[in-house]
């Protein structure tokens, strides 16, 4: 049996891209992603595609992206090509309601239920595996779904079990809330050639054999999904039999994060230019992406910097930022330079018996735990706060007014002014 | 303390004496106060800026600024200072007597307060004093002294945390003043709301439409199939008439297979056969009688004629040699006649040239080379003809003549001559054998005068005949060698002459060649070669005349026997004359051969005419009989006419069966099928009438009603294609609009930005309250002491008119107030209050907040700058006496140009140290 595993492809998420041109270029790449990979199973001519769960982002899919997965699932299943599709907690089956306007073609099965499912995979009318999904009835399953998957008999044909789930232990879990877990040990010991996951969205191997796999979102979505994404050809001849599973780079845009620090020397935006273009190059070095990749960097600047006012203004950073994406010949850069402060030192400062003393001296109890509750002492309440959301109040002043003490004593030495 | 190079100051020494605790630094503007305020506080914190370069106050000649210096801590700890400002600060400390490196760090005890604090701080100038008159107000001033400290060097923590919450405020705000950037995203977030609503309805929209048009489709297919079939069905009406119609002539023309030899119209068919059998017949008749008039036209032929056509090739052979047989006839007798003269002349010519007259030795003759012969003989020629010349030569050499002989002695006037001479030179010659030759008479003289001429005549006779004899005998000579020469060159040619002879002798040996007497000559070798050729063209007449006989006499031979085989034809006299009867024969019988072959070959063509002719009736005939027999039997009919016409009639129907049937084909394909389509087509007519419809299924009604059925569906379809049109144009500018994943990602975009913003907000608020917050704690912590402080240090220089400070509430801005004893409340320290008392306020604030700032350290100099100036005699002096009391607790230096003050200070019991300007340095160094 031949295959191809993909999941969390998230169609329709609402980027949030700076600019409607970058997320239209998102939105787009991602149905691109989606069509490579159709693309690529036609080319592979495999058996089945399967879908581990959050094929879309939300409960409301556009007109648009329904007709374009219409069109890609009509022409797989005209190929011969059958679709096997276990929902996830981003369209769980209860949101059917939206989804079930799209006229899937013959030959796409959907497993909505959490009660497995056991389905043939066929070519030419003739056996050649078997897939075993269960689907999330609703955005918050709790259960272990996979404790309900039958054993697999004792027959030639590959089994494979599809499902949406975070398998306790796996890279990246901890970035999602708790949601349908699943054990690895058990996962092993439950008798499947292969384990089609979904729902992390970086791609890992759990184990080998059995084979327990996750490939990741197709395309990634946001500065945190790094690296490059895509499928997994999976060709297992028959049960039991050694599998030969390879990653398919499907993302035509990869996001990238550059860190950059020690800019105290740094005196003019040329040559902040030059050292993160420096800084891109060798990162490139070692991960230089297929040749059409389009990259999004996000570029972080933290530590002291005589550039920090610069940095500060807007406009200054949107103009830097373009400048950027030409010299990375990059699709877009976003220069966060939030981490930056003067180059000047506050710890002289921290002895002056004045205001100016006693203002590091307080932010520098809050940040230090000193002051147990940071908004007492500031003498606020919570509401006082715009930004404030799920956070605990404290940990967010700390976050908030972290690395100002610099910014205070730049302020005091220029007068006032940011 | 001693400032060796200091600025413009050069060793000034204060003396070993301690300074007291109120000191007067007195000088004139430029005099080097400020320099020596800054080498007080260098001794104290260093040299700033580190470096000389750099340092304002290293000396303008290039040495090192130095300074040293002896203090005196609280608790009697004396320490010597010694201080330079070299490429890099240079500085030691004694103390105990132990020295230490102190580089450029401040003292131990300065080092509780900052050497820039300290600037700040113990530094009270005139400026800053008045600068309370004109500041905004006492919460500046407050700003500077109570909560910074007095510091300048920094922005008030006011100003900072006005300026975090302006760019708080700009970013968000709890009240709904203002529009702050957290609005402005806000508005656009409502909107996209509203536009986002608007593109799921539109999506809705488009949906719908869509699912619609996927019905239209759905419908418009079903219309067309049901379209399909009732058109087929229509279509199958007419075809079943068509089919009947088929059936009918099927029927008509019976067994099919039967008819497929009997060709397409029978009865013309009957009278072509017979037409045919009349024409064929009438062919044979009239070839038969052309043959036998051919036959008696044609006569027999000659045997004559035929040995002669027999023999016609030999015959023309000869005919055609007639022209070189006739060329020969004339050619013969002039050879012969040619030869004859040439065997006639041979003869004559050998007569000739040879001996004895007889025939020429011919093969002698061509062996001869006549042109060697040719050349022996002019050379021969040639040679004689030298022989003449040189012969000539030698004549006219020796007949030349030689002119007459010189005598063999000298003539006889060279005799006199001489003789005379020597007479004449005796004579004159004597006397001199006497006498000196001086002494010599004239006629001594004159005689040997003239017998010298004498001797010179016959000197030069002598000499021109020896001349002459000279000449004559080389003429001689000259003649003789000339003769020898040519009898030896005459005799040379006489030898080669005979060795030319002797060669054409050679050359002749063969032939007897008459002698002839005056020598050979040039005739010879012509003669010789006329008669080689007059020989040598006679042996080919002669060949020529042979040959010529001969071929006479085999054309003879072959005329005979030609003749011989052709009975009747006799010879001519001559064979010219045999060969143009031969040809005259040849011709005639020719002539006739070609009028009889000619006819026979007519009759051949009209006998094979009257046989084919006689064929084709007897085809024609049999034609005739089969097709009869044929109709006779396909049709059971007679006469042959009736059976053609029936035939003819089952034709037409099989002919119009084929064509309905190719039609049907054509138009459905097999005809089976299309029986079986028709039939289900008609019961479903019947089924959808309900069998009730007019007539039969195939009928024109029920074609109309079908027809008006179609009708019906294509006004529909024309509906759904309209509708489909009108959702098509609906849906296409929809598509066009934003959507809604657009929007959603717009939203996004609008709410990360909204919650940067507010988070942005938030920072630069929490750090405006960090600061409110620590200014009040700090103003809090330290305002009532330094309020006390202030207040006692105001009181004093007062004398207690004034005695306490307040401040006041923060609703009313923070007034700082003033209580005195004469006052029943309290005065704000602003106008009306006096400048004066204004800055005796900020003085005493001033003394106060270094007090604070020193807490539990040593207590450093304070340093004034002209504070007195403004202030009235009474106060200045109560004010110097407050120094005074201080100065017990604080050294005070204080720097003035008014030696009124520094006298008072004196008074007081200061010290008072005297600057005078420093000479200006000129750029030479003097």
């Amino acid at each position: 049996m031949r295959f191809l595993h993909l999941a969390d492809v998230h169609l329709d998420t609402p980027f949030r891209g700076r600019s409607e041109s970058l997320r239209k270029r998102l939105r787009e790449a991602l149905r691109q992603a989606f069509r490579r990979a159709v693309d690529r199973a036609l080319e592979e001519r495999v058996d089945a595609v399967v879908i581990a769960g959050d094929l879309f982002d939300g409960h409301r899919l556009s007109f648009r992206s329904e007709r374009f997965l219409e069109a890609e699932m009509h022409r797989l299943c005209r190929n011969g090509v059958g679709v096997f599709y276990a929902t996830g907690n981003h369209d769980p089956g209860e949101l059917g309601s939206e989804r079930s306007r799209i006229r899937w073609p013959e030959g796409v099965t959907i497993f909505r239920d959490p009660d497995p499912e056991i389905v043939d995979v066929t070519r030419n009318g003739k056996r050649v595996g078997k897939v075993v999904g269960a689907g999330h009835a609703t955005a918050r399953e709790t259960r272990d779904l996979s404790r309900s998957f039958p054993t697999p008999d004792d027959e030639s044909l590959p089994w494979i079990a599809l499902l949406h789930t975070q398998v306790g232990g796996a890279r990246g879990s901890e970035a999602h809330d708790p949601y349908a877990p699943s054990d690895l040990t058990y996962l092993r010991s439950a008798g499947y050639d292969y384990w089609a996951l979904g729902h992390v969205h970086g791609r890992q191997v759990l184990s080998e054999n059995p084979a327990v796999h996750y490939p990741g979102n197709l395309q990634g979505r946001h500065p945190g999904e790094t690296g490059s994404k895509g499928a997994l050809l999976v060709e297992i001849p028959t049960r039991g039999a050694p599998q030969s599973i390879s990653f398919m780079n499907l993302a035509p845009v990869r996001w990238a994060h550059l860190r950059l620090d020690g800019l105290d020397g740094v005196t003019h935006l040329d040559g902040l230019v030059r050292r993160i273009a420096e800084g891109w190059k060798v990162e490139r070095l070692e991960d230089p992406g297929e040749p059409d990749t389009e990259w999004i960097v996000r570029v972080e600047l933290t530590g002291p910097c005589d550039l920090h006012r610069e940095l500060g203004r807007r406009e200054e950073v949107t103009t830097l930022e373009e400048e950027l994406a030409g010299a990375l010949n990059a699709l877009d850069v976003e220069l966060r330079a939030d981490g930056l402060h003067p180059a000047a030192d506050p710890a002289p400062y921290l002895q002056r018996q004045d205001a100016v003393g006693e203002a590091l001296r307080l932010l520098q109890a809050i940040l230090d735990g000193g002051a147990e509750d940071p908004a007492a002492s500031l003498e606020l309440a919570p509401e006082d706060l715009a930004g404030l959301e799920d956070e605990l109040v404290a940990a967010y002043i700390r976050e908030r007014v972290s690395g100002g003490d610099g910014e205070l004593v730049s302020r005091f030495e220029t007068g006032g002014e940011g | 303390m001693q400032v060796e190079r200091f600025g413009p100051l050069r060793d000034l020494d204060t003396g070993a004496a301690p300074l007291p605790g109120l000191v007067a630094v007195y000088g004139p503007n430029e005099a080097g106060k400020s320099s020596l305020f800054t080498a007080l506080r260098s001794l104290l914190h260093g040299f700033y800026p580190a470096s000389r370069d750099g340092h304002p106050m290293a000396p303008w000649d290039g040495t090192d600024a130095e300074v040293r210096g002896e203090v005196e801590a609280a608790d009697g700890t004396r320490a010597r200072i010694h201080r330079r400002l070299l490429s890099t600060p240079w500085g030691r400390l004694h103390l105990d007597g132990s020295s230490e490196d102190l580089r450029n760090e401040s003292l131990p005890w300065t080092r509780h307060l900052s050497r820039q604090l300290y600037e700040e701080m113990f530094t009270v100038t005139l400026p800053q004093l008045t600068a309370l008159q004109t500041q905004k107000g006492w919460a500046e001033v407050r700003d500077r002294l109570v909560t910074g400290m007095g510091g300048l060097d920094l922005a008030s923590p006011g100003q900072v945390a006005e300026a975090l919450e302006r760019e708080a405020h700009g970013l968000w705000r709890p009240s709904r003043r203002g529009t702050p950037r957290d609005r402005e995203l806000e508005k656009e977030e409502r909107k996209l709301h509203k536009r986002l609503s608007q593109a799921r309805e539109r999506d809705e929209d488009l949906r719908k439409a869509a699912r619609r048009l996927e019905a239209l489709e759905v419908e418009l297919a079903e219309l067309d199939e049901e379209r399909r079939n009732l058109a087929r069905i229509r279509t199958f009406l007419p075809v079943a008439r068509r089919l009947r119609r088929l059936d009918e002539l099927r029927r008509t023309a019976g067994n099919v297979e039967a008819l497929n030899d009997v060709p397409p119209d029978p009865v013309a068919r009957l009278e072509e056969l017979r037409s045919h059998v009349d024409k064929a017949r009438r062919q044979r008749e009239a070839a038969s009688e052309d043959l036998k008039a051919l036959e008696e036209k044609c006569p027999a032929e000659s045997p004559q004629v035929r040995a002669l056509l027999e023999r016609k090739e030999r015959a023309v052979e000869l005919i055609s040699a007639s022209p070189v047989v006739e060329e020969r006839a004339t050619r013969l007798p002039k050879l012969r006649e040619r030869l004859k003269g040439l065997d006639e002349e041979v003869e004559a010519r050998s007569q000739e040239i040879f001996r004895d007259g007889g025939p020429p030795p011919e093969d002698a003759l061509r062996q001869v080379d006549l042109p060697e012969l040719r050349s022996q003989v002019t050379a021969w020629k040639e040679l004689e003809s030298r022989k003449v010349q040189v012969d000539e030569l030698f004549a006219a050499e020796t007949s030349r003549s030689e002119g007459p002989e010189p005598s063999l002695r000298p003539p006889i006037g060279v005799w006199v001559a001489g003789s005379l001479a020597l007479v004449l030179l005796a004579g004159g010659g004597l006397p001199a054998v006497r006498t000196e030759v001086a002494s010599l008479p004239g006629w001594s003289l004159l005689l040997l005068a003239l017998g010298t001429l004498s001797g010179v005549a016959c000197w030069l006779g002598w000499r021109g005949w020896a001349e002459e004899r000279r000449d004559w005998a080389r003429s001689q000579r000259e003649r003789e060698e000339a003769r020898h020469r040519l009898e030896h060159r005459l005799r040379e040619l006489e030898n080669e002459g005979e060795e030319v002879q002797a060669r054409m002798t050679a050359l002749l040996k063969d032939l007897p060649v008459r002698s002839r007497p005056q020598g050979p000559d040039d005739h010879l070798p012509r003669e010789l070669e006329r008669l080689r050729d007059l020989l040598t063209e006679g042996r080919r007449i002669r060949e020529e005349v042979e040959e010529l006989e001969a071929q006479d006499a085999r054309l003879d031979a072959a005329l005979s026997d030609l003749l011989r085989r052709i009975p009747g034809l006799e010879p001519g006299r001559g064979a010219v004359e045999t060969l143009a009867v031969l040809r005259e024969r040849l011709q005639r019988s020719e002539e006739e051969d070609a009028q009889r072959g000619e006819l026979l070959r007519e009759m051949e063509a009209v006998r094979q005419q009257e046989e084919r002719a006689a064929g084709e009736e007897k085809r024609a005939e049999e034609a005739l009989d089969d097709f009869v027999n044929r109709l006779t039997e396909l049709t059971g009919l007679e006469p042959p006419e009736e059976a053609a016409r029936e035939a003819a009639r089952r034709q037409e129907a099989r002919s119009n069966a084929r064509r309905i049937e190719g039609e049907l084909k054509e138009e459905f394909g097999e005809l089976e099928e299309i029986r079986s389509e028709v039939e289900r087509a008609l019961e479903e007519t019947k089924r959808r009438e309900g069998g009730q419809g007019a007539g039969t299924p195939s009928s024109r009604s029920w074609e109309d009603a079908l027809t008006m059925e179609l009708e019906r569906l294509d006004r529909r379809r024309d509906e759904l294609d309209s509708e489909r049109a009108d959702l098509n144009a609906t849906l296409r500018p929809v598509q066009d609009e934003e959507t809604v994943d657009v929007l959603q990602g717009a939203l996004e975009a609008i709410r990360e930005e909204r919650g940067r913003v507010r988070k942005e907000r938030d920072r630069l608020w929490l750090l405006a309250r960090i600061v409110r917050v620590a200014e009040r704690r700090f103003r809090e912590a330290n305002q009532p002491e330094l309020l006390r402080r202030a207040a006692r240090h105001l009181a004093r220089f007062t004398q207690g008119r004034y005695r306490r400070l307040i401040l006041g509430n923060e609703e009313d801005g923070d007034l700082l107030l003033l209580q005195a004893p004469h006052l029943p409340g309290t005065l704000p320290a602003e106008e009306p209050i006096s400048a004066g008392t204004r800055e005796q306020v900020y003085m005493a604030l001033r003394l106060a907040v270094a007090e604070l700032l020193e807490g539990e350290g040593e207590t450093l100099p304070l340093i004034l700058d002209e504070v007195f100036v403004n202030w009235d005699p009474e106060r200045r002096r109560q004010g110097i006496q407050v120094l005074s009391a201080l100065s017990g607790e604080r050294q005070i230096f204080l720097f003035t140009c008014h030696p009124r003050i520094a006298e008072e200070v004196v008074e007081k019991g200061g010290a008072r140290i005297d600057l005078n300007p420093a000479p200006i340095p000129h750029k030479n160094g003097e």
